[in-house]
């Protein structure tokens, strides 16, 4: 055993060990380095008697190694996330990058164990609206570049949207067109989105005109279940806090007979090709190729400071003057 | 310079893909030929690092998953369902998109290889020649595909065609248009022998009308050439095209169920979301996703395969999209 008593087994100990120096190891440990059939068979036995664990610390730190990024998910469902793996595979493969996608499937251990295992395999990480809270995560991530989208974390680089100002353009649009009463449909409290979002309406609206529902949990399905509820407030327009729970109100709405727009005004958020399917929705578009991009950018041109991108209201079909 | 299986294979006298079998276990080998690739080997020092992946077992923990196009529903479910999984099972699944592009497919896998113990292959549009060439590279499972050489998950083509021909005629349907997919894809093509193969009932026709890219686009193109063949209902190539197709009637003023039935392939989550909601044969993307990870983890494990050769069954989701044609006879 190497004279080293804590922490983990290091290739400088399997080097010592050996005789031999930590680079030969290192390039015996890499499937293209280039060693004796020997040597490599003699690092390896001695690797595997040490305990010498690959994905430990020495190959993390090299950066510019493997050409690749790490991009987590929470939902590859979610056409909000598939859009922005789509975005950050484009941008990174144009400067010379695969790019490694993990969906973690909504759960925050998931995430912190695929930042694990896929650590030496990247260079760096885009981390997209994680589930993770800001300690566990920069913990984490500590040691290997990365950015955060959709979601801000001290400490880390972040490419998020101007949510405030969309909620605002959103409800700006629908007074404007006359209603008074704007229910706003809310998303899981534990989003940072959903969060944010909630935020924004909230500060728009004076607190006794606010006429607040959900939060939903499943999107389609809450947003399904919530219309009826809406319906007994007399509200005349809503905003969804995204497209899907959106689309799930629309098609609630339309099996208890009640016309969109001429009835009820509804807004989506993110700005999703789904959103425009048969009946397209009014919403508000939130940055996700473009914002990938930036993300993309940003990790492989560290030193520049967090990006805040605007969100643009889409009017479509689903908004009209109350009747 | 390093002795790669293809030296082996040229050595053994047998191709690539069966020196990579024999290796992997990941298919029918005949016992003479495995004992011979593994002499040749062995006689050649062809060793470990190189085909590690398959005798570490599952060293890595970590599974590549290849799809054409992440923004496709029809890929994220496969990808959802083969990382939970994968989870299940202790593994992480690393997914590349190939943006379309078949060529991208082989660089994928050689930027992979070392970083993962097996792959999952969803590759809709590579040739059948070229295939081998990707499902070399130690253990591979391929999803919704076939293929002679690594095992494979595929839903039952045939019986979803039929199902979905079948309830339209069952609502008094005669006159069935069916928008087709692009030439090259592999998967359309199964759905045209499938068409070809039914055996309809006097009076019945099905016919193609077009053929369309499988994008909502694709859809939105084809929705003209439905309308100006005057069949009472139609099956499109997918759910996405379907919904290209609704988007497109809307427009033209063309009532879905009333003036015209649309009945979509796949029952991704937004054919539910869609108003009408769509009828759609519903495919075992997420069960023919698990199915693939447990077979892929059997091969890299070493344990053998039970099945190489999955066919999950499908089945027919009626939502709003469809209704019966007013029967000869009635007035209003």
């Amino acid at each position: 055993m190497s004279a080293r008593t804590t922490g983990r087994t290091t290739i400088h100990d399997v080097a010592a060990d050996l005789g031999i120096s930590a680079s030969t190891v290192s390039r015996a440990l890499s499937p293209q380095g280039v060693v004796s059939d020997e040597t490599r068979r003699r690092v390896e036995d001695a690797a595997a008697r040490l305990g010498y664990r690959l994905n430990s610390a020495a190959r993390n730190l090299s950066t510019g190694r493997t050409h690749a990024l790490g991009l987590l998910v929470p939902d590859l469902r979610n056409p909000f996330f598939a859009e922005i793996a789509k975005g950050a595979q484009n941008r990174a493969r144009a400067r010379g990058h695969a790019v490694y996608v993990a969906d973690t499937n909504l759960s925050a251990e998931t995430e912190l164990e695929a930042v694990e295992m896929m650590r030496r395999d990247v260079d760096g990480f885009v981390v997209c609206s994680p589930w993770s809270d800001d300690e566990r995560l920069v913990a984490a991530l500590s040691g290997v570049p990365a950015v955060v989208m959709h979601r801000e974390v001290e400490g880390l680089p972040s490419v998020t949207a101007a949510l405030h100002d969309g909620m605002r353009q959103a409800l700006d649009h629908l007074r404007a067109l006359g209603h008074a009463r704007i229910a706003y449909v809310a998303g899981p409290a534990g989003s940072w989105n959903a969060r944010e979002r909630r935020r924004g309406y909230e500060a728009e609206v004076p607190e006794v005109e606010q006429v607040m529902l959900g939060p939903v949990v499943d999107q389609f399905e809450g947003g399904f279940s919530v219309a009826d509820a809406l319906l007994a407030t007399g509200a005349t327009a809503v905003v969804a806090y995204n497209d899907i729970t959106a689309l799930g109100l629309v098609s609630r709405l339309a099996a208890r007979g009640v016309r969109v727009p001429k009835d009820m005004s509804v807004i989506g958020f993110d700005g999703l090709d789904v959103a425009t399917l048969a009946n397209p929705l009014t919403s508000v578009s939130v940055p996700r190729a473009l914002a990938a991009e930036h993300a993309v950018d940003l990790l492989l041109r560290p030193g520049t400071s967090s990006v805040v991108l605007p969100t643009q209201l889409v009017v479509r079909e689903s908004t009209a003057a109350p009747s | 310079m390093a002795v790669t299986i293809r030296d082996v294979a040229r050595h053994a006298g047998v191709s690539p893909s069966t020196a990579s079998r024999a290796f992997t276990l990941s298919g029918p080998v005949d016992p003479e030929t495995h004992a011979r690739v593994l002499a040749v080997a062995e006689e050649l020092g062809y060793r470990r690092n190189r085909w590690a992946s398959s005798l570490r077992g599952g060293a890595t923990k970590k599974l590549a998953m290849i799809v054409p196009d992440l923004t496709n529903p029809f890929f994220a479910d496969l990808v959802r369902g083969a990382q939970a999984r994968a989870h299940e099972l202790g593994y992480l699944v690393l997914v590349t998109d190939t943006d379309d592009d078949p060529r991208a497919e082989s660089e994928m896998l050689a930027s992979l290889a070392d970083r993962v113990d097996g792959s999952l292959l969803c590759t809709p549009r590579t040739p059948d020649d070229q295939l081998g060439r990707l499902t070399s590279r130690g253990p591979t499972v391929l999803l919704h595909r076939t293929s002679d050489d690594v095992p494979y998950v595929i839903s039952d083509v045939a019986q979803g065609v039929r199902l979905a021909v079948d309830n339209l005629v069952a609502l008094g349907h005669r006159d069935i248009a069916y928008l087709d997919g692009p030439p090259e894809s592999w998967s359309a093509g199964l759905r045209r022998t499938a068409i070809a193969a039914l055996d309809l009932p006097d009076g019945v026709a099905v016919r193609t009308v077009g053929q369309v890219p499988a994008r909502f686009e694709g859809g939105v193109a084809g929705g003209d050439l439905v309308v100006a063949s005057g069949a009472t209902a139609v099956l499109a190539f997918n759910d996405v095209v379907a919904l290209g197709l609704l988007h497109r009637l809307v427009a033209r003023g063309v009532r879905v169920p009333d003036d015209l039935s649309v009945v979509g392939y796949d029952d991704v989550p937004s054919a539910a979301m869609a108003t009408p909601g769509l009828t759609t044969v519903a495919q075992p993307l997420v069960a023919s996703a698990r199915t693939g990870v447990d077979m892929l983890v059997d091969l890299v494990e070493g344990r053998p395969v039970g099945d190489a050769a999955v066919v999950l069954p499908t089945h027919l989701v009626v939502r709003s999209s469809t209704r019966a044609v007013e029967p000869l006879g009635r007035t209003a």
